[in-house]
């Protein structure tokens, strides 16, 4: 009899969790929930928040078309992140769901203000995961980036994810994700970057396409504080990425003894930061080491002799030291330690760390660097000479 | 009936150490990477080390105790040492205070899905679930508890050791280092809070008054120890080392949310419900074994035939109690930080001192 109430009890309990909805009102059928993977907030008039998010839509292909894979956008406006989120459940067509969200995009103007007080929600929900990646959309609202893109013949999440994992082939940009975001936005004195995402029209032949337009990621905003300070040009923004050792892969142009141009991939980096301070204050060195392999060459010139090799490797040397020494310059000109380098000065000097950390600032462009490049040219892919060459 | 009342209730020292993991690391995944990352930020991670000095003393305390007791229960021990009139006194403290914590953790138990899974559901249903079964598990006795932690501990290490593995490689160094002589004060001010969650091995040798394997006190709870120590390390290293000390002492659930960060390939995500597996099995095995104590402690001090009798008036009363303790989770919070870490710190520490100072004054150890 015992036994048998406690089963009764559990089978009473699970009818009622799977299907009551009273009483558990997360509740939802998997078709009736709007997957969210893309988010878009842009401040707009009377300090309102336009909320923008996507999902997938794709519409059934007749006999021999192809599929249309458009996107679903749904908008709402609040005075906050959250009343836009409950105000967009007066007609959003399913629930919105936020667990599966990848990528959140704050407009030009909208970073300009700071984009803290709208990523408050969005670490404080329990639907949201830290991991998703924050990009700010050049000279447009999100929202209307968003719709501009909506072409159909690709789902916008996707061909974001897609256009990210390419971008590691340049590291002319790259990914942030929410949680190192927030991990330097509470840091005091210490700025960050965020990669760049922006629209042109698709260009067909030498005109561009009547309303269609490509997804460009490439370059970063640098942010000082939470507030969008500047964009930079692609090769400050692969500055960035060589002090801050995210070189995945890339393109390194040099000049072959008759000036014609010579490709080289980059295959594998390392950045070492040696800070030290001694009686001429601050200093520290930037020690980069990486191999590229020759993946182009346009000269009709031998370049594959030892001599020539030795010169390309301080050619490719040279040019990216002058990278790295343009972003320094250029981060010490604006007081701007977007590359955390106070953490490695804290770390080599622990005791001096509530003084570094509270006049990092001033002492930042106080900073002598030294850049130190070290390179090697691996090799070619499958002809060894150029099919041109003299 | 007597005698089958009291095979129900032997429990070994080995099972006690392992219940011990269990239900401290349901408060130390709750409480401890926000509450060292807030007193000692980028050094938190050593804080639990620094606790291995005073837990020492105290597992050194506890040896010399009960090893040379091993037929006499914790409350005769007491009563033994200190005499009848203040070891009354001392063991009513006690079941004042587990009674509180039972219906703490039975609040945090519900608290803690409310805010990070189930946002919609009213509170009392986690909480009258847990109180039901805990109502069905008691009824078995230490014994089936003590194997049921014999059980359930290595499937929450093992899903821990899981989490690890995918954790560990996000870790950032400069969110760890540097750790220098300057961190001393911060570093033993958050080591209290590992220490203040040790104190529950003093509760658990309350849960039964037929505890064998005393004279291997020391031995099983230094090894108990150290895996909890292992276990309590990278539970720090992986919350400040992905979030950063400020992210984490701001975040309620920071293993949450460094969890919903695997993703396995690129193509296995959503891997979060272990964190929540975990969480429910420890929440279990947690409210149970305090439920127990206190049924232990009410049996010994109104000299109670059966504990069964007053499971539901207790387990009532527990419901009760864990609604009226608090009107919201910020009087929680403050409630743990403020009072409850301190005074685990003076039971935890404090009563094995009281007990071994004046048994070896009255020479009774």
């Amino acid at each position: 009899m015992k036994r048998f109430l406690v089963i009764s009890i559990l089978l009473i309990l699970s009818i009622i969790l799977i299907s009551c909805s009273q009483l558990t009102g997360s509740r939802a059928e998997i078709d009736k929930i709007f997957n969210t993977r893309i988010i878009a907030i842009d401040k707009i008039e009377d300090n309102k928040v336009l909320y923008t998010i996507t999902s997938k839509a794709g519409i059934a292909a007749e006999q021999g078309q192809q599929a249309v894979k458009t996107t679903t956008i749904i908008t709402s406006e609040g005075a906050t992140v959250f009343e836009a989120v409950r105000n967009m459940l007066q007609y959003a067509h399913k629930r919105p769901h936020y667990g599966h969200t990848e990528f959140i995009l704050f407009g030009e103007d909208t970073a300009k203000d700071g984009i803290l007080p709208y990523l408050d929600f969005i670490s404080r929900n329990q639907e949201f995961r830290y991991n998703a990646k924050i990009y700010i959309v050049r000279e447009l609202t999100a929202n209307s980036f968003l719709e501009k893109l909506n072409s159909g013949d690709l789902y916008l999440a996707d061909r974001l994810s897609i256009i990210e994992d390419n971008s590691n082939k340049l590291s002319k940009s790259g990914r942030v994700t929410l949680a190192e975001a927030l991990f330097v936005f509470s840091k005091e004195n210490v700025s960050t970057f965020l990669p760049v995402i922006s629209i042109a029209p698709t260009k067909a032949g030498e005109s561009p396409s009547e309303g269609k337009y490509d997804m460009i990621l490439k370059d970063y905003a640098i942010f000082d504080q939470d507030k969008l300070f500047a964009f930079l040009d692609d090769e400050l923004s692969m500055g960035v990425n060589w002090v801050k050792n995210r070189i995945l892969s890339g393109v390194i142009l040099v000049d072959a003894p008759d000036k014609k141009k010579v490709a080289m991939e980059i295959i594998q980096s390392k950045t070492s930061i040696k800070p030290y301070i001694d009686e001429n204050g601050l200093q520290c060195t930037i020690s980069i080491k990486f191999n590229t392999n020759i993946a182009e060459t346009m000269s009709t010139e031998k370049i594959f002799t030892i001599e020539s090799i030795d010169i390309l490797k301080q050619l490719q040397e040279m040019q990216v030291k002058k990278d790295v020494e343009n972003i320094l310059n250029y981060a010490q000109e604006k007081d701007m330690d977007i590359f955390g380098l106070v953490s490695n000065f804290v770390m080599k000097y622990p005791m001096m760390k509530n003084e570094l950390r509270a006049n990092w600032r001033e002492l930042f462009s106080e900073i002598k660097f030294k850049v130190e490049v070290d390179s090697n040219i691996n090799t070619t892919y499958v002809i060894k000479e150029s099919a041109t060459s003299k | 009936m007597q005698q089958a009342q009291n095979t129900k209730d032997k429990v070994s020292m080995r099972q006690l150490a392992m219940l011990y993991i269990i239900t401290g690391f349901v408060p130390a995944i709750r409480f401890l990477p926000s509450y060292t990352a807030l007193v000692a930020e980028e050094a938190s991670w050593v804080s639990p080390v620094i606790a291995i000095i005073p837990i020492g003393i105290t597992i050194f305390f506890l040896h010399k105790i009960f090893s040379r007791s091993k037929d006499k229960s914790t409350f005769d021990i007491i009563n033994t040492i200190l005499g009848k009139y203040v070891g009354n006194f001392m063991i009513f403290i006690h079941l004042v205070w587990v009674l509180f914590l039972l219906a703490y953790y039975t609040r945090l138990h519900g608290e803690r899905l409310v805010s990070a899974v189930f946002p919609s559901i009213n509170i009392t249903f986690f909480i009258v679930i847990a109180l039901v079964v805990t109502s069905f598990v008691l009824r078995s006795g230490a014994t089936a508890i003590a194997r049921m932690g014999e059980f359930i501990t290595p499937i929450v290490i093992l899903m821990f050791i899981f989490l690890t593995v995918f954790l560990l490689p996000k870790v950032r160094i400069d969110a760890l280092l540097p750790v220098y002589f300057n961190d001393t004060i911060p570093l033993i001010k958050a080591s209290l809070g590992t220490f203040s969650l040790f104190s529950y091995m003093v509760i658990l040798l309350m849960v039964s008054t037929k505890i064998t394997g005393k004279e291997k006190t020391a031995k099983t709870w230094i090894e108990a120890g150290l895996v909890y120590f292992i276990m309590l390390i990278l539970l720090i290293v992986m919350t400040v080392g992905l979030l950063g000390s400020t992210v984490t002492s701001r975040a309620a659930s920071p293993f949450l949310i460094i969890a919903k960060q695997i993703s396995i390939l690129d193509t296995i995500e959503n891997i979060e419900a272990i964190v929540v597996a975990m969480w429910l099995l420890s929440d279990a095995m947690l409210i149970a074994t305090m439920a127990l104590v206190s049924l232990n402690i009410m049996k010994y001090f109104f000299k109670l035939s059966d504990q069964r009798n007053i499971i539901n008036i207790m387990l009532v009363f527990t419901y009760i109690f864990s609604l009226g303790i608090a009107s919201n989770r910020f009087e929680i919070d403050t409630f743990a930080s403020n009072i409850i870490i301190y005074f685990n710190t003076i039971v935890g520490f404090g009563t094995p001192a009281l007990l071994y100072i004046v048994g070896t004054i009255r020479k009774k150890i």
